[in-house]
């Protein structure tokens, strides 16, 4: 415990630091991004050009980390021992060896989550010209492409660092997948495809079947001729289109060869031998999106251009943010309404349920729909979703809390603590709430399964988070729609049921070491 | 107890036989139509007074209002208002000088000096090559909720299978030459007036059951429609105001008049027919009594009795000696003896139906159907054949209506670096595989109402940066935004009602625009949610299409400021301004449009429209695609002659225009070929004839030639 004290006091420190020298880090200057970007968690101050936001929720999100930290640290001075109880549930929880792997992996792609623009992003983290250093991806100025001396339409825009790497000029160092999880559309990708014997080959080696391009300055998002072949020669009809995309040639082929008679061109700009000669000839399979695995995309790209793998990764950044936001507000509010409700009874336990019981038959679908027609573009996202989805999600926990406490307030010790003069609260919070720790524990892995599900219900349906953002349920209706690209469909079906597995593995882990019997059978 | 099952059976027999003979009893009514011609007649021209009392009432307000205000721009609103009285005025006299709504003449009154024109000298539409027989299987999604051609739930995707694109009205328009040819009239002849169609009769014009087509059946069409027995608002309002007069003389000529003059007039005078038989038993239970009932047709095709399965099926049967089948213009439309439309609720089924050969073509305007899903062997083998055809149909305008009553798009400047800041070239390339074209402006496709000289803003960023430094955005924020001087951030919120493909689009122009500096804000909504935000203009850009009909383009309703604005000067909800725009210079434009007599008063001003939409940047153009495409078993065979490449170029769907036929030799030589595994040569079609509209008829003779 005093570890993770001192973890929060540092981090909280590093943040705070990191964030007066401009600096932007993975998943610890999260709270000020979160106030940058939200406009009542950040104050402008200044007129004219010179105005600058205050981002005073990232630093009041500083100052209560380092507080949190404190306090733990003189609650629990050092070497202060566990109660034997909890060391017998913990040494339980050990013994699972498939509950401790699987808390081990969770943790270790929590880690991995957590590293954000280091792993996969399209920032470079390192850049060095003839006259500077630059480390773009650390940092929360904005390079444009004419600091590094690039031209045209890519000068004016944000650099678009794999260009640079690729151009060769300056070291470029790039994070392991050198793609944003979305809104970066990746080039289409394209293979070239060679001839053996005036056979063209496919990738697998066979005979190639199939339509084949040739490229304008290969760019495979100009295709100039467009054929079809099978087995392996050139047959039937062959398209070609100038610079502009415009169909301007046809002609037929079979057996591999021209037929005679059936060119026809209709360019205007130049001839139709010069036309013919101006792509660069080489014969490419243009994989369109979604592309299936290549060694540039390991596991290929989505059907909207983005890299897979970042895909998966920002749905998993999505799956961890949303878990640790809603658990402990749902557990929140759920167990103090519902040890209150047990506590207290009578009318103020006959008010919430009734309320409760209104509140969950509201449709869930029409308050997202409702909700995400009242408020303005840029405030709907993860927060409203989350918002909606805890104002929904606590109700269950309640009814559990009652029972806890109506069984627990009729016990010997919370009669003892009321005679020794202890208060409402202290009674509620100090002896009945570890009492019923068992319940709430066991439960939470249960919980993150829960919301995980959730989220990816809802994009599934449609009615989820913007496309600006990662989801592994957007990514499995993509799937489902396109049969014949298995491999979107496969890699969100594994992310999502392996996540989901290792989940319930811990749940059940931890439900049998907080188990007083020590051997169960299910019947 | 005996008995009593005695009495059991009896009591059915009763009841069986009973049931059995309502079914024989038809009830006769009197139709009704001469008390209604009558009734109609005055209805009308109380009408006329009416409006006429209307108008004086309000010119004289706006008089009075006139000699109050002395400010300049408020004068010439009124002034325009005045004189768009003046015109409602003439058009309200000119329709009394008619006399009788429904009026009955003898042969003798026809005016003497008709010229008679009846459409020989058109080319032939279709391949003479063509064989009649066999029958086209195709589906739909649903059955229809009934079989009438008007009343409620008539306006569904089978009116068109079974009468719009079936019926014959008084004359039709030749596909390649767009003049009138003769359908149910033989010959046609322009009044003095401008605004009135004289119509002969073919003698031979009768309906499926062998009854004769009459002058009056045209009067009965209108009051079958409109009479009280049937709930038809629009119909109503629309034979009430843009029909000025049905007159017939004799037995075989008619006239219709409009209340204006207008361009092809007789595609707005060619009314249709309704069999007075057949409504014998019309009344106010119409919309029960007729609910599965097929009235008689003229046309090439009837739905037998037998033929409705409900829920399942409807087949449309060829009408056996059709009075039109050697004529010249449909001799060779209209071929195949059965079309089948079976009930097939889910796309992708069809498709597998299709591959088995149970429904003849499939269309394929979704790039997966076209590259991925098309990669069987039925197409391998040649089996199954791809087109891809250019058509001649108005491009739906679709794209970012800005809302020039939202700041900071009152900017001029703005709007154009908007406009150089939305990548739909990355939206083509990635999204629809490079196949379709940018839309140049709002009124592509209407052939030479359309402007060829403008040309959409395209993608550039530092065009875009140029013109948001002109007004007044030349830094970049911390995030890579533009900010103007205040420190506000160049954004723009966009609605639109949600469907995959749009999200997906929304999703790469937001990528595209932040590079140069603009944010983007996402509000997709469902359709339910964001149409009516887009009525209140409430949206900043509203990203939508509107369904657009040939022959002309209009633009009343999109750009004139009446539509914009109140009196008080308050943005006008629940119209479709939805650029809030308000040009004195586009008011006049879009007058001229509606009042316009001539087609080339109508291309003037629609090309001007054109322009100043482009120049003021009111519209953010998207995409468009020139052809559709579909795939179809080798049996089903199009036309190619000199004149025909695949179609007529005016289809949305390529089976509209009927000049498919279906050879049965080759379905069953195909079905052979699949059984015994030999391959043919593989189809994949590319008709690009119309690609750059229609060319005019000695081009097409020529290329004839060339070919030969």
């Amino acid at each position: 415990m005093r570890k993770v004290a001192w973890f929060l006091i540092v981090a909280s420190v590093i943040a705070g630091l990191a964030e007066q020298l401009g600096m932007h880090l993975p998943t610890l200057s999260w709270a000020y991004d979160l106030a940058y970007k939200t406009s009542w968690l950040h104050s402008e101050s200044g007129s004219g050009g010179q105005v600058s936001k205050f981002p005073w929720f990232g630093h009041l999100v500083s100052v209560v980390g380092i507080l949190i930290g404190v306090v733990i640290l003189y609650r629990i001075p050092a070497g202060k021992k566990m109660l034997p109880t909890t060391q017998v549930r913990l040494s339980r929880f050990k013994a699972n060896t498939r509950g401790f792997v699987s808390f081990w992996i969770i943790v270790a792609m929590v880690i991995l989550a957590g590293l954000d623009q280091v792993v996969v992003g399209k920032r470079a983290l390192f850049v060095k010209t003839d006259t500077a250093t630059y480390f773009p991806a650390f940092s929360r100025a904005v390079y444009y492409g004419k600091e590094f001396g690039l031209t045209g339409d890519r000068a004016s825009a944000e650099a678009d660092y794999r260009f640079l790497q690729k151009q060769g000029t300056f070291t470029v160092v790039m994070p392991l997948v050198p793609y944003d999880p979305t809104q970066d559309t990746v080039k289409v990708p394209f293979v070239e495809l060679e001839e053996e014997n005036g056979v063209l080959m496919s990738r697998k080696g066979e005979p190639m079947n199939g339509s084949v391009s040739t490229l304008f300055d290969e760019d495979p998002e100009r295709r100039h001729m467009i054929f079809d072949y099978r087995n392996g020669l050139k047959k039937g009809l062959v398209v070609g289109r100038d610079r502009k995309g415009e169909p301007v040639y046809e002609a037929r082929y079979e057996q591999g060869s021209l037929v005679v008679g059936s060119e026809s061109y209709i360019g205007e700009d130049m001839t139709r031998e010069e036309f013919l000669a101006s792509g660069d000839g080489k014969l490419c399979k243009v994989l369109f999106h979604a592309a299936p695995p290549s060694d540039e995309h390991l596991l290929g790209t989505t059907p909207l251009g983005s890299d897979l793998v970042a895909y998966l990764y920002g749905g998993l950044q999505i799956n961890i943010k949303a878990a640790l936001i809603y658990i402990p507000m749902i557990y929140f509010i759920g167990v103090s309404l519902g040890l209150l409700m047990g506590f207290f009874g009578g009318v103020f336990d006959l008010i919430f349920q009734r309320l409760i019981e209104i509140f969950s038959t509201i449709p869930f679908l029409f308050v997202v729909i409702i909700f995400s027609s009242l408020l303005d573009a840029d405030d709907r996202g993860l927060g409203l979703i989350l918002l909606i989805l805890i104002a929904f999600g606590w109700m269950g926990m309640t009814y559990l809390m009652r029972t806890a406490a109506m069984k627990e307030k009729a016990r010997d010790y919370v009669a003892a603590a009321r005679v020794s003069g202890a208060s409402t609260p202290r009674i509620i919070f100090t002896h009945i709430l570890p009492n019923t720790v068992a319940i709430l524990v066991t439960l939470v892995p249960f919980s993150v399964s829960g919301i995980i599900m959730s989220l990816t219900a809802l994009d599934y349906l449609g009615f989820g988070l913007p496309s600006e953002y990662a989801t592994w349920g957007t990514l499995l209706k993509d799937g489902l729609a396109n049969f014949s690209k298995p491999w979107l469909v496969a890699s969100s079906f594994t992310a999502l049921v392996s996540t989901l597995v290792l989940v319930t593995f811990v749940g059940e882990a931890v439900r049998d070491a907080f188990d007083p019997k020590k051997f169960t059978t299910y019947k | 107890m005996r008995n009593l099952f005695h009495l059991i059976l009896l009591a059915a027999a009763v009841v069986f036989v009973t049931s059995c003979s309502t079914e024989e009893v038809r009830v006769k009514r009197e139709s009704g139509f001469e008390s209604f011609v009558e009734n109609y007649n005055r209805n009308i021209s109380e009408w006329l007074l009416d409006e006429q009392a209307k108008l004086n009432k309000r010119e004289s307000e706006l008089k009075g209002e006139l000699s109050k205000i002395a400010t300049e721009g408020k004068k010439k609103s009124i002034e325009s208002k005045l004189s768009e009285i003046e015109r409602k005025r003439a058009k309200l006299s000119y329709r009394q000088s008619l006399g009788k709504y429904f009026d009955f003449k003898t042969e003798a009154d026809i005016p003497d000096n008709l010229m008679w024109e009846n459409g020989q000298d058109n080319p032939i539409i279709g391949d003479p090559k063509a064989k009649k027989g066999g029958t086209l299987h195709t589906y739909r999604l649903s059955f229809p909720k009934t079989l009438r051609p008007f009343g409620p739930n008539s306006n569904g995707m089978y009116r068109g299978d079974l009468y719009d694109l079936i019926d014959m009205s008084l004359i039709s328009y030749h596909p390649i030459t767009e003049k009138v040819i003769p359908a149910l009239a033989k010959e046609w002849a322009y009044g003095e007036d401008g605004c009135t169609v004289f119509y002969r009769l073919d003698p031979d014009a009768t309906y499926n059951d062998g009854v004769k087509v009459n002058v009056k059946d045209f009067m009965f069409d209108i009051y079958v429609r409109i009479s009280d027995n049937v709930s038809n608002p629009f119909q109503k309002q629309y034979y009430r105001e843009q029909i000025a007069n049905v007159t017939t003389y004799g037995e075989s000529v008619l006239s219709i008049s409009l209340p204006e003059p207008k361009p092809r007039l007789a595609y707005y005078t060619a009314l249709n027919p309704s069999a007075p038989h057949f409504y014998d038993a019309y009344g106010p239970d119409y919309k029960e009594r007729y609910q599965w009932l097929v009235p008689p047709t003229t046309g090439a095709y009837t739905v037998l009795p037998k033929d409705i399965k409900k829920g399942r099926s409807i087949t449309q049967t060829r009408v056996k000696d059709w009075w039109a089948k050697d004529k010249k213009f449909y001799k060779y439309a209209y071929n195949v003896d059965k079309i089948n439309y079976q009930v097939i609720a889910d796309q992708s089924k069809a498709f597998e139906l299709f591959l088995i050969g149970d429904i003849d073509f499939f269309g394929l305007n979704v790039p997966d159907y076209w590259y991925d899903k098309m990669e069987v062997p039925q197409y391998f083998d040649g089996y199954i054949e791809k087109v891809q055809f250019y058509n001649v149909f108005p491009r739906t305008p679709r794209g970012l209506y800005l809302n020039l009553a939202k700041k900071p798009l009152d900017n001029l400047n703005v709007r154009k670096g908007l406009a150089h800041s939305m990548d739909f070239e990355t939206v083509n390339t990635v999204l629809f595989r490079g196949d379709v074209e940018r839309l140049n402006h709002c009124g592509e496709g209407f052939g030479k109402f359309s402007n060829p000289d403008v040309e959409a803003r395209e993608y550039s960023v530092s065009k875009a940066e140029e013109y948001f430094a002109k007004a007044g955005y030349t830094k970049r924020d911390s995030e890579g935004y533009l900010i103007n001087d205040a420190g506000k951030r160049m954004q723009l919120e966009i609605t639109w009602g949600r469907a995959p493909i749009y999200d997906q689009i929304m999703d790469k122009l937001k990528e595209g625009a932040k590079k140069a500096g603009v944010e983007i804000l996402l509000d997709g909504q469902i359709n339910s949610v964001s149409f009516p935000k887009m009525l209140e203009k409430r949206h900043q850009a509203a990203f939508v299409g509107w369904n657009v009909q040939p022959p002309f383009p209009r633009y009343y309703g999109l750009y004139h400021s009446s539509n914009a604005y109140d009196e008080k000067g308050n943005v006008k909800q629940q119209t479709t301004n939805f650029n809030s725009y308000s040009n004195p210079v586009m008011d006049k434009l879009c007058e001229n449009i509606r009042a316009a007599t001539t087609e080339e008063a109508i291309r003037r001003n629609a090309w001007k429209v054109q322009k100043l939409v482009h120049d003021d940047a009111l519209f953010i153009p998207a995409v468009k695609s020139g052809f559709l495409r579909q795939a179809h078993w080798r049996w089903l065979k199009w036309p190619q002659t000199n004149l025909y490449e695949f179609n007529a170029p005016q289809v949305l769907f390529a089976y509209e225009s009927y000049l498919y036929w279906i050879d049965e030799d080759l379905k069953k030589e195909t079905f052979a070929a699949k059984r015994e595994g030999k391959k043919l040569s593989e189809q994949n079609h590319f008709y690009d004839l119309y690609r750059k509209g229609v060319p005019t008829l000695e081009e097409l003779e020529k290329r004839k030639m060339e070919q030969n």
